[in-house]
């Protein structure tokens, strides 16, 4: 959503050329609720869902000078959108050797996180199911944890991570791209770069009421899409929907059959 | 006088927006975003094209991996 918003919007219909690529299937691909392009919308914290979305800036030669993880606010997607346009300026400069290039490459890229606002780092906390995820399946060797003696603290029933104990989406982000200097898309280790939190990313757009909270009966029915079958407890999930499907079908039988013994044949062909 | 102040604390606990509540676009209106991001722009589903288009015009490519259609469910 956040590329309909201004200035995301303008800038990139502007400054860029555009395309996307559907990652349903692909093995670092995560997995989501099905969302209607109809349906509602929410915003999140930047670096949020780096499974099921990845937005690369490419030379027009391939190779990248960005990527962002997930989701990301318009002003600061625009940010890192400058950025990547900063890059490219020291990727074409006929001047400098391929290790200056690379050098410049990760020295901006750690510039511009030391630039982020308090705010921005802020919308950049990264959310409390992907810490809990990191602490409990790598706690002594994620790159995303700052401390492991305080991020163990999640493990615990209704704790909150202490501030110091990870890092923020923006800085996995910059750390991880520091390390990748000019790399050529088709080289480019996707799987790796998006892998933090767990593959699971929902929102649950449609399934909240007015009020924006969550109905957790609609949320644990809707559909799913991407990877579905790598998710942990995809067999209970399927099991779960088949059930629900066949007591509704009963249930349109039995309201069939007793409207049909009154004679509201009309009725009962419209349910079925 | 005790019936009106309960009354008041009730709307007021009603007014308080729940812990897992998060502002909500609604459908007419995302529906709206997403008809303008995928009409608003050309947007290309073939990256050597996408990448040939940027080096026709000087331009750098946003190239997105997504679940989904930019036009369609996500």
């Amino acid at each position: 959503m956040s590329l309909s918003q201004e200035p995301a919007f303008s800038y990139l219909k502007d400054n860029f050329v555009v395309g996307y690529k559907d990652i349903t299937g692909a093995s670092y691909a995560g997995v989501s609720g099905v969302h209607m392009p109809t349906g509602n919308a929410v915003s999140t914290t930047n670096g949020a869902g780096p499974h099921n979305l990845q937005t690369f800036v490419l030379a027009p030669d391939g190779t990248v000078m960005t990527c962002l993880p997930g989701y990301w606010s318009p002003q600061d997607l625009v940010s890192e959108l400058k950025l990547g346009q900063d890059i490219y300026k020291v990727w074409n400069d006929r001047y400098l050797s391929k290790a200056e290039k690379d050098a410049r490459f990760r020295q901006m890229q750690q510039d511009h996180f030391r630039t982020h606002s308090p705010q921005e780092q802020r919308r950049s906390r990264m959310q409390g199911f992907d810490m809990k995820y990191e602490a409990k399946n790598r706690l002594q060797t994620s790159d995303c944890i700052l401390d492991s003696r305080m991020a163990s603290v999640v493990l615990q029933k209704g704790m909150k991570a202490p501030p110091g104990a990870f890092k923020t989406t923006d800085q996995i982000m910059h750390d991880r791209m520091s390390q990748r200097p000019f790399l050529n898309y088709q080289n480019f280790d996707v799987v790796a770069y998006t892998d933090y939190g767990r593959p699971f990313y929902n929102k649950n757009e449609d399934q909240r009421t007015a009020s924006g909270e969550v109905n957790k009966d609609l949320a644990r029915a809707q559909p799913l899409m991407g990877n579905v079958n790598e998710l942990p407890g995809a067999a209970k999930r399927a099991r779960r929907q088949q059930r629900q499907q066949m007591a509704g079908s009963r249930m349109m039988n039995r309201a069939g059959g007793y409207l049909a013994r009154r004679g509201v044949q009309t009725f009962v062909r419209a349910m079925r | 006088m005790k019936r009106n102040l309960l009354s008041l604390a009730a709307l007021a606990l009603l007014a308080i927006p729940q812990a897992n509540a998060v502002p909500l676009i609604k459908g007419d209106e995302a529906s709206y975003r997403v008809r303008e991001l995928s009409t608003g722009m050309n947007w290309y589903t073939n990256l050597p094209m996408a990448l040939q288009e940027g080096a026709r015009t000087g331009k750098l490519v946003v190239w997105i991996h997504m679940l989904g259609k930019i036009d369609g469910a996500t």
